[in-house]
């Protein structure tokens, strides 16, 4: 499962999103030279666009670190390729700063989930970012990429990927625009195309979800994912952990099953 | 100056619309001879788990001489092998040519080169270390820096819907049924539990070759979703593998 991180849930992923901005520095500004980007003190790499309205999606293993991640954002409020490199979009193609449109960018695995071992971690991250902007009546995602992963992108990334203009050098590779459907259809035929079982996008309620770190609530949910008993297997574990927590009543108990009941049924919906 | 641009364009835009190969050769040819090539051969060079044996898979030029250039083996001297797979970027004969180790090799750069003659390599890599290379020719081309980002862009694109019309022509139709060869095969191991991408490795094609098949197979079943497909071609008896008892 991939975690959705809101401006409203984010005090749940502190750990995770300071880990994110380390890994950030990592790919981006160590292993692919971007030299222009700005390492804050704390060794991250941040932007102006890491604000309120990003949505980060993450897959972390079972100790909760991060295997891949990936950001999004309505475009309408500021975008990468809008605003940075707007040449890359053709004068014929529909404006970007519509609310239908969202940016994603910062695409990238950890050391780990790199090859073939990490290509579910991967294509959930894709199939996430689908999921949430479907649920946000999105349309389209746009980015840039380099070149460089345009051929795999076409042919292997399960996305049905469109050019949305002429490439063009910059300073470190060759930028091209790209645009990704958003559509039922889409996240129909991307699962098929890799095996993956949709509703892979989980946005904690911060309110309701159970005071555990997040990964540990994705192992139970995913756990309930395997069979049918998934009532008696939630509904046990929860009680697990309200045991190991004090100061639960019996109130929040059985409202925090509830929520949990809900993640394990739900398709994913916007909070 | 601007109207090759556009072209190039279009072409990014509706190469993988195009049915036959033919068509995708002759609109990227038309693309790439506005700035001066005139030879467009795509070659697979290198597949995940396969001895490298460098093969031409499609294009516009002298194939005949293309293959028997790499049958030769002259990818153990000539250095545009080795920058195919060390590079991500599209890169001329002369920007390599100063690698050459050995007369045999510098000969090789003489011989490509006569009158005025200049390649650019546009590699292209796979997901998973498969690396196939665009090699465009012509006389006095021209490469400065946009020209090659796009050029690379096209060339990209027609590599990857060229693989796939290739994949999808290794098909026939089968007499007892209305499916094709490939089709049915893909019916087939979904009636035994495989997944699309399973599929795709037993084939040896690409997972969207294998999604097409699974898609025509549909659209001539008249569903639109896998497991009613799978049951209604169970039904009409036409879920035998054609590769099997051959």
């Amino acid at each position: 499962m991939i975690h959705v991180v809101t401006k409203a849930n984010r005090p749940l992923y502190a750990e995770q999103l300071h880990e994110m901005h380390q890994l950030r520095r990592v790919h981006f500004v160590e292993e692919r030279g971007w030299a222009a980007m700005t390492v804050r003190d704390d060794g991250g790499e941040y932007d102006a666009y890491d604000d309120e309205d990003m949505v980060y999606l993450l897959a972390l293993d079972s100790d909760g670190r991060i295997l891949a991640s990936m950001r999004m954002r309505p475009a309408l409020s500021g975008s990468v390729i809008g605003d940075i490199f707007p040449h890359l979009i053709a004068a014929d193609e529909a404006p970007i700063a519509a609310p239908d449109v969202w940016e994603i960018s910062r695409f990238f695995a950890a050391r780990a989930a790199r090859g073939r071992g990490g290509r579910i971690a991967r294509s959930e991250v894709r199939l996430a970012a689908l999921e949430v902007a479907r649920a946000l009546g999105v349309k389209r995602l746009v980015g840039m990429v380099d070149l460089e992963i345009l051929a795999p992108l076409m042919t292997d990334s399960g996305w049905r990927v469109r050019p949305l203009g002429l490439p063009a050098p910059y300073a470190e590779g060759i930028a091209q625009g790209i645009e990704v459907q958003v559509s039922r259809g889409a996240i129909v035929d991307m699962c098929e195309v890799l095996d993956l079982k949709p509703a892979v996008a989980l946005e904690l309620d911060p309110a309701r979800a159970p005071a555990l770190p997040p990964h540990q609530i994705e192992a139970i949910l995913s756990l309930a994912r395997i069979d049918g008993l998934q009532t008696r297997i939630v509904v046990s574990l929860v009680r697990r952990i309200v045991a190991l927590q004090e100061d639960v009543d019996e109130e929040q108990l059985l409202s925090m099953i509830a929520y949990v009941e809900t993640l394990v049924g739900g398709l994913y919906t916007s909070a | 100056m601007g109207d090759r641009y556009a072209d190039a364009l279009d072409f990014m835009r509706g190469a993988r619309t195009l049915t036959r190969l033919s068509d995708l050769e002759a609109r990227f040819l038309g693309v790439v001879s506005q700035f001066g090539f005139d030879r467009t051969i795509c070659t697979l060079m290198a597949e995940p788990g396969k001895p490298i044996r460098p093969r031409l898979l499609f294009g516009v030029g002298d194939r005949a001489n293309r293959q028997r250039y790499l049958d030769a083996g002259n990818q153990r001297i000539d250095p545009t092998f080795r920058a195919v797979f060390g590079s991500t970027r599209a890169f001329t004969w002369s920007d390599v040519a100063g690698q050459a180790v050995g007369e045999e090799a510098r000969e090789l750069f003489v011989t490509a080169q006569r009158d005025g003659h200049e390649g650019l390599v546009v590699p292209v890599h796979g997901a998973y270390g498969e690396v196939t290379a665009v090699v465009l020719t012509g006389v006095g081309p021209q490469v400065d820096e946009q020209a090659r980002a796009v050029l690379q862009a096209c060339g990209v694109i027609y590599a990857v819907a060229g693989r796939q019309l290739l994949e999808l022509a290794d098909d026939a139709p089968i007499a007892a049924s209305r499916l094709t060869r490939r089709e049915t095969q893909v019916l087939v191991w979904l009636s035994r539990g495989k997944t699309v991408p399973e599929i795709a490795l037993i084939l040896d094609v690409s997972v969207g070759t294998a999604k097409t098949h699974l898609e025509r197979a549909k659209a001539k079943l008249g569903h639109q979703a896998t497991v009613p497909t799978v049951l209604e071609a169970a039904r009409r008896g036409w879920l035998v593998d054609p590769d099997e008892f051959a």
